[in-house]
């Protein structure tokens, strides 16, 4: 089976989190400990780029929602960056777009953190 | 002339409208598209289209110059119009109100094959003034021209959405077998925590939903193991609830909280709780999800209530597999550690104990099932001199014999090296003390037999005294020396010396002896011991000794034997 990774990054004070492989419930809890650890870090401002993830399940979705939350109450956001059409499908499919900002590159993201409308 | 050219004009612009309608199937541009074009030629500053349903149930889909809060609201209309109609001309009902009220004038019904589509609604023109009847014309056209290209769209739309909904339920079986696949690979090294986590993050990321309880049946009980985003103190209140907790075990199918009369579900409302997914196998409640509403606040609908049922009972079955396989691993964990514990015990027993010109001298462990950390030894030092020994390592199992292995280590060093058997207590004490938790003890006995003096000496940490029974049958104990080994450290033992004499037998036992219990939950004691080296007093050693273990098991006989039985006899000739 495919694996799963989580990079963390930084880029001017805003956290980034690159997945890579196959984000499903057996993978889920190593992008929950990524979470988890920038929230006790308190750095709120997340973008996740999705450019290396090849698929993602229900659980995975889940973990976004877990966190989601927690961060808005800190006045944070995650943005979602960088999907390949099948992974957005599924973000689609469930409803995500509703609720979070997906937007098709990291910069973007980068931007609407540093100059927020 | 100028009229013909007008009229060329508006048949242009028909036929380049009913191009752009027709090669679109996406319902949204081809209502705007039908809204805009008489608009912008009008100057119209209102304008809204509604679309219905077979049941003449009238929605708003798109509108412009009004307030989008409009966007979905439904009326029933039966005296819809059948051709175009100023508002103000139409008998007075809900939707002639609703749209005066917005300052629509003018409605279109968009009929295709003599059925109603929907209906189109402008405001006033900007300029021009009222509209003419070639305006009317005009426009009735445009709704005929575009009922086509309207009915592409909405059937386009279903099966987009009947596509969508396909896809979903694509999705939910994704869900479902990965779980099944992801229990069922990690089976050997599964948790129930594990799979817990797994249907929490499912059902979250399925459903939208940020919050999730989890409580699983554990002997009979609703235990809460998962808490995904509930505040702790929320929490503590339906966890303390025993009323809510309780009632669990009778919910076997999923109940909407928002809609429950209960005082139950008063309580978990106000918990946030929205949903309670039973999780169950066959016919009994195993667990239970509670989940908040949706971060969307869009309602629990029937397709998720089934996800959410199949969800909760798989997993409660995969949960129920990987308790019964943790159990078996336990199992055979333990079986083994007693295996690797009676093995060591067994090596630390003396295979023999040594011949003793002028004494004989019977000794036996029977180990317990648990393997209850006795030990006994005999140890020949001189010509004249042997170290006899018994003790009783505190707890069970493997942790047990290792400990019993420390004692057997220590003794074996320390009695070779010439100090008196009080110090070789000592050292003992502090080596158990500073290696093990102060919950590790040992009841330890030590004797010196001097066999030129004839003479036992003897130190007692703790342990059962042990006997020295004389040829009239009475009887005198061991009991000097200290604390039991290994609680405190600097323990000083003081030791006593007694004279043997030729008949005088000297029973060691533990506890397992004493302490044996029968049937009615009486214990074996030390009167039975007495009595019966008494009335076997005539015995060699050895018989003395089987005809008392033999005593021990008859009168616990039919009761699972609890504790190791040890004793060793040395009778004197």
């Amino acid at each position: 089976m495919e694996g799963f990774e989580v990079t963390p990054n930084e880029h001017s004070g805003i956290s980034i989190l690159a997945l890579k492989g196959y984000l499903d419930a057996h993978t889920a809890p190593a992008l929950e400990t990524a979470f988890q650890k920038l929230i006790d870090d308190k750095k709120y401002n997340i973008i996740v780029n999705f450019t290396d993830l090849n698929y993602i399940s229900s659980a995975g979705l889940g973990v976004f929602m877990g966190f989601i939350e927690d961060i808005r109450k800190n006045s944070g956001d995650i943005k979602l960056t960088n999907m390949k059409p099948k992974i957005y499908r599924v973000f689609d499919l469930l409803g995500f777009p509703t609720l979070y900002d997906i937007l098709d590159e990291e910069e973007k993201a980068i931007e609407k953190f540093n100059k927020p409308s | 002339m100028d009229r013909d050219l007008k009229e060329q004009y508006e048949l242009q612009s028909l036929f380049d409208l009913s191009k752009v309608l027709n090669s679109s199937l996406n319902l949204k541009t081809i209502l705007d598209t039908l809204l805009l074009t008489p608009m912008g030629k009008f100057l119209i500053g209102k304008g809204v289209v509604f679309l219905a349903d077979e049941q003449h149930c009238f929605t708003i889909e798109t509108l412009k110059g009004l307030p989008k809060s409009l966007i979905g609201k439904r009326l029933k209309i039966d005296d819809f119009p059948t051709k175009p109609t100023f508002v103000a001309d139409a008998p007075r009902s809900p939707w002639q109100v609703l749209l005066e009220q917005n300052g629509i004038q003018l409605v279109i019904p968009i009929l295709h094959d003599g059925s109603i589509l929907g209906l189109i609604g402008f405001g006033p023109k900007s300029i021009g003034g009222e509209y003419t009847g070639s305006d009317l014309n005009y426009l009735y056209s445009l709704s005929n021209i575009a009922a086509t290209a309207v009915q592409n769209g909405i059937i386009f739309q279903e099966l987009h959405e009947a596509n969508r909904k396909l896809e979903k339920k694509i999705q939910e079986l994704n869900t479902l077998s990965e779980i099944d696949r992801e229990l069922n690979s990690t089976l050997s090294s599964l948790d129930s925590k594990k799979v817990v986590n797994l249907l929490a993050y499912s059902i979250m990321g399925e459903l939208m939903v940020n919050r999730c309880l989890i409580w699983l049946a554990v002997d009979g009980k609703m235990v809460l193991s998962l808490n995904k985003g509930f505040q702790d103190e929320e929490v503590d209140k339906i966890v303390s609830d025993a009323s809510i907790v309780d009632h669990f075990s009778s919910i076997d199918a999923p109940v909407i909280v928002s809609g429950a009369k209960d005082d139950v579900y008063a309580k978990l409302r106000e918990a946030g709780i929205a949903v309670l997914v039973p999780m169950r196998i066959e016919t009994e409640t195993k667990g239970m999800v509670a989940l908040s509403e949706k971060i969307t606040k869009l309602p629990f609908v029937q397709e998720d209530i089934d996800f959410l049922t199949i969800l909760g009972n798989w997993s409660s079955m995969s949960i129920e597999t990987a308790r019964l396989i943790e159990e078996e691993v336990e199992k055979k964990k333990l079986e083994e550690e007693l295996r690797i514990a009676s093995e060591i015990q067994k090596q630390l027993l003396p295979e023999t104990c040594p011949k003793i010109d002028g004494f004989e001298i019977a000794a036996t462990n029977e180990p317990s099932l648990q393997i209850g950390g006795d030990y006994y030894d005999c140890i020949k030092l001189n010509e004249d001199e042997y170290i006899l020994c018994i003790a009783d390592v505190s707890g069970k199992g493997a942790p047990a014999a290792l400990l019993m292995a420390n004692v057997q280590a220590s003794l074996h060093a320390l009695v070779g090296i010439g100090l008196t058997i009080a110090r070789v207590t000592e050292r003992i004490n502090e080596i158990i003390y500073r290696n093990t938790t102060y919950d590790k003890f040992i009841t330890f006995f030590i004797g010196l037999l001097n066999v030129r003096e004839r003479k036992l000496y003897s130190v007692n940490a703790g342990h059962n005294p042990p006997y020295i029974f004389h040829k009239d049958r009475s009887f005198q104990t061991l009991n000097e020396g200290g604390l039991i080994v290994g609680v405190m450290p600097g323990v000083q033992y003081s030791s006593e010396s007694t004279e043997l004499k030729s008949g005088d037998c000297i029973v060691m036992f533990t506890d397992g002896v004493s302490e044996a219990m029968n049937a009615k939950d009486e214990e074996f004691e030390e009167h039975r011991i007495e009595a019966c080296i008494a009335r076997n007093y005539d015995l060699p050693a050895q018989d003395l000794l089987e005809a008392l273990i033999g005593e021990v098991k008859a009168f616990s006989a039919g009761c699972p034997q609890a504790d190791d039985i040890t004793a060793l006899i040395i009778k004197v000739r």
